[in-house]
């Protein structure tokens, strides 16, 4: 899945990032990607809100920190004016708490990249075709040194399970799953009703993806012990 | 005892209660000396009968109070206090020697012999005691003064340095934060920078020369982990993270760095929900949100370090004040199992933080037994009413 564009217009996305430099790269591969159209890109809280009137975005890139504010405080800002506008946070931090608190109150459910991660141009397409749909992509290189905390639902997760439910957090579709560990789709489907089960998700709500995401990243720890 | 007589009244009111006693004293001591002189025989052997020498001697009793009460209440009126003692002086002579006047004139000859004499030599004698008990009151009520005035002194000298403290916490804060911002903007981001751009190359490089794009990779790895662990670290040290922003999500960030063993938790309580509205918007300033998360932070690192606690809890609320001029305090409490602090316990980290906390006109406890640990701490909070002590740049619109 490398275009955004599923429904013939492109994804209407307005960048928050206060360090020039990044923002300048940032802008060229958005311009880059058909699909994509970058109808604002501003340095600041103050300037995004000025800016960023109800309607005009889709998806919101925002810096986690900006000079002049909070980036999650901006996102739920801009969900409170607009409930159908998706984030995408960036951060060029583990800022892992932040996001969690802003998933209480979203109205659409946030994705979540590295800033390292945001310059591999697939996976920023991922995150934003996921922000724009309502699902969700957390930082592949967050979510691969991330560990069970003890004692919680997600350490009784066998080895095989942790995977799935790692690669789902990632927002990777269930075939891309089953090609990465090289078993068959209906293996990974089964997996995933265990997680669900083990997680204590059983309603069959279309969500389960987000919230067994949300599951896993506030029960694991990205520190190990020292 | 001038400590409590300071507390429970005014100096004049010192100079009622003292000048009231010691005249009250002095009358039954003239009455007493009256009986010892042989007055009431007298009255009996004039042909009195009983029961009207026991009338008689209430009479007597009754002036001696009621002229007792007189010249305090008359000096009172004076409003002798802060004046010199040349005036004082007067003000007592005047009204003792008139009130010694109407007592001798009221009591006129009840039970003694008079003669011109006599009355004179009562008349001084009563004068001469209203003057010692009045004197004697403004004396105390001088010294009850000269405390409160002191007192007051040092009041004033407390406000004045912990607003110094304050203040100079304030721009150290400020400092910090500029120092720590500068390691998250420029060093942070130019090291992700750097990372991503190796990625790019590793994957050019990737297809025909995978050792290599191996080796890169790792190299850009490292980076990433140089600042996220290492600058990250010390960024913190200046500037607990997202302090800035809410207690909330600056604690939630230090629950978030407890090792995978440890299991750790955050409750707000009611009032504090109200306050904080989903962990943005701190309505708490700067300096208080610092003093709290550096304790939320000792007491984890602590209960993890001295306790090896498998649990931690923090819970955070806030409490409405009746009286007082900070009718909101922030009340913390640290949960933690493991070994908690038994015997004499010696302060280091925690003292400091006491300390602080006492500085902004709180506190903390700790107590503990072989279950577990449980600090306590409270503040009185400064939320964004009072501007001195917000730092600039510290809302969030
Ligand atoms: N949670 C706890 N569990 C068990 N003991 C504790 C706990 N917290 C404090 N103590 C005891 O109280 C003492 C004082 O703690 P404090 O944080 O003031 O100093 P410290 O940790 O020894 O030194 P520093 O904080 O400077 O590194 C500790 O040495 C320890 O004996
Ligand atoms: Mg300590």
């Amino acid at each position: 899945m490398d275009t955004v564009d599923t429904m013939g217009t492109a994804v209407r996305v307005s960048l928050v990032e206060d360090e020039l430099m990044l923002r300048r790269m940032l802008e060229q591969l958005l311009h880059s990607r058909p699909g994509v159209a970058l109808v604002h890109s501003v340095g600041g809280f103050q300037e995004a809100r000025l800016v960023m009137t109800p309607g005009s975005t889709d998806v919101a890139i925002v810096d986690v920190q900006l000079g002049d504010g909070d980036g999650v405080a901006l996102g739920a800002r801009l969900q409170r004016a607009d409930p159908d506008v998706g984030v995408l946070l960036l951060s060029c931090h583990d800022a892992m708490p932040a996001f969690l608190l802003a998933q209480e109150t979203a109205t659409k459910p946030w994705s979540y990249l590295s800033k390292r991660s945001s310059f591999a141009i697939t996976t920023l397409t991922r995150a934003i075709a996921a922000a724009a749909a309502g699902e969700q992509v957390v930082d592949p290189y967050l979510v691969e040194r991330s560990s069970a905390r003890s004692d919680t639902q997600v350490s009784r997760l066998s080895p095989a399970q942790f995977r799935v439910l790692a690669l789902v957090s990632q927002g990777r579709t269930n075939d891309w799953i089953a090609g990465e560990l090289g078993i068959a789709v209906r293996s990974v489907e089964n997996h995933l009703l265990a997680v669900y089960r083990i997680l204590g998700l059983d309603s069959d709500g279309h969500n389960r993806r987000v919230l067994a995401t949300l599951a896993f990243l506030q029960q694991t720890s990205r520190y190990p012990a020292t | 005892m001038i400590r409590r007589l300071a507390a429970a009244t005014s100096p004049t009111g010192v100079v009622t209660l003292v000048g009231l006693l010691n005249a009250v004293l002095f009358a039954l001591m003239a009455f007493a000396h009256w009986v010892g002189w042989g007055g009431p025989d007298g009255l009996e052997s004039s042909g009195m009968t009983p029961g009207q020498v026991t009338a008689t001697s209430v009479f007597v009793v009754v002036v001696d109070l009621v002229c007792a009460f007189a010249a305090v209440s008359l000096v009172v009126l004076t409003r002798p206090l802060g004046r010199r003692w040349r005036y004082r002086l007067g003000a007592v002579l005047t009204v003792s020697a008139a009130v010694a006047v109407v007592r001798v004139a009221a009591l006129g000859d009840v039970g003694r012999p008079v003669t011109l004499v006599d009355d004179v030599l009562d008349g001084a004698a009563t004068g001469l005691g209203y003057v010692v008990a009045l004197v004697g009151a403004l004396l105390v009520a001088d010294l009850v003064v000269a405390y409160e005035a002191q007192m007051r002194a040092r009041t004033a000298a407390e406000v004045a340095s912990a607003r110094q403290v304050a203040r100079l916490e304030a721009q150290e804060g400020v400092r910090r934060r500029l120092v720590a911002d500068r390691l998250h903007g420029a060093v942070q981001n130019r090291l992700v920078l750097l990372a991503a751009g190796i990625d790019q190359v590793v994957e050019r490089l990737e297809p025909d020369r995978p050792d290599d794009a191996a080796a890169l990779r790792r190299i850009a790895d490292q980076l990433a982990e140089v600042s996220e662990r290492d600058v990250r670290a010390l960024s913190h040290e200046l500037f607990p993270t997202a302090v800035d922003v809410s207690v909330v999500r600056a604690v939630r960030t230090l629950l978030d760095r407890l090792p995978p063993s440890v299991a750790g938790a955050l409750d707000l309580g009611p009032t504090y929900r109200d306050l904080v509205d989903h962990g943005t918007d701190d309505p708490i300033v700067l300096p208080d949100r610092l003093v709290v998360v550096d304790t939320v932070e000792e007491a984890l690192t602590n209960a993890l370090k001295h306790g090896r606690a498998h649990r931690v809890r923090v819970r955070l609320d806030v409490e409405r004040c009746v009286a007082g001029d900070a009718p909101l305090w922030l009340v913390g409490v640290v949960r933690a199992d493991g070994r908690g602090p038994s015997g004499h316990v010696v302060l280091g980290g925690l003292e400091r933080l006491r300390s602080r906390l006492a500085a902004r006109g709180g506190g903390l406890h700790l107590t503990g037994d072989e279950r577990g640990s449980v600090l306590r701490f409270d503040l009185p909070l400064r939320t964004a009413a009072s501007p001195e002590d917000t730092l600039p740049g510290d809302c969030v619109p």
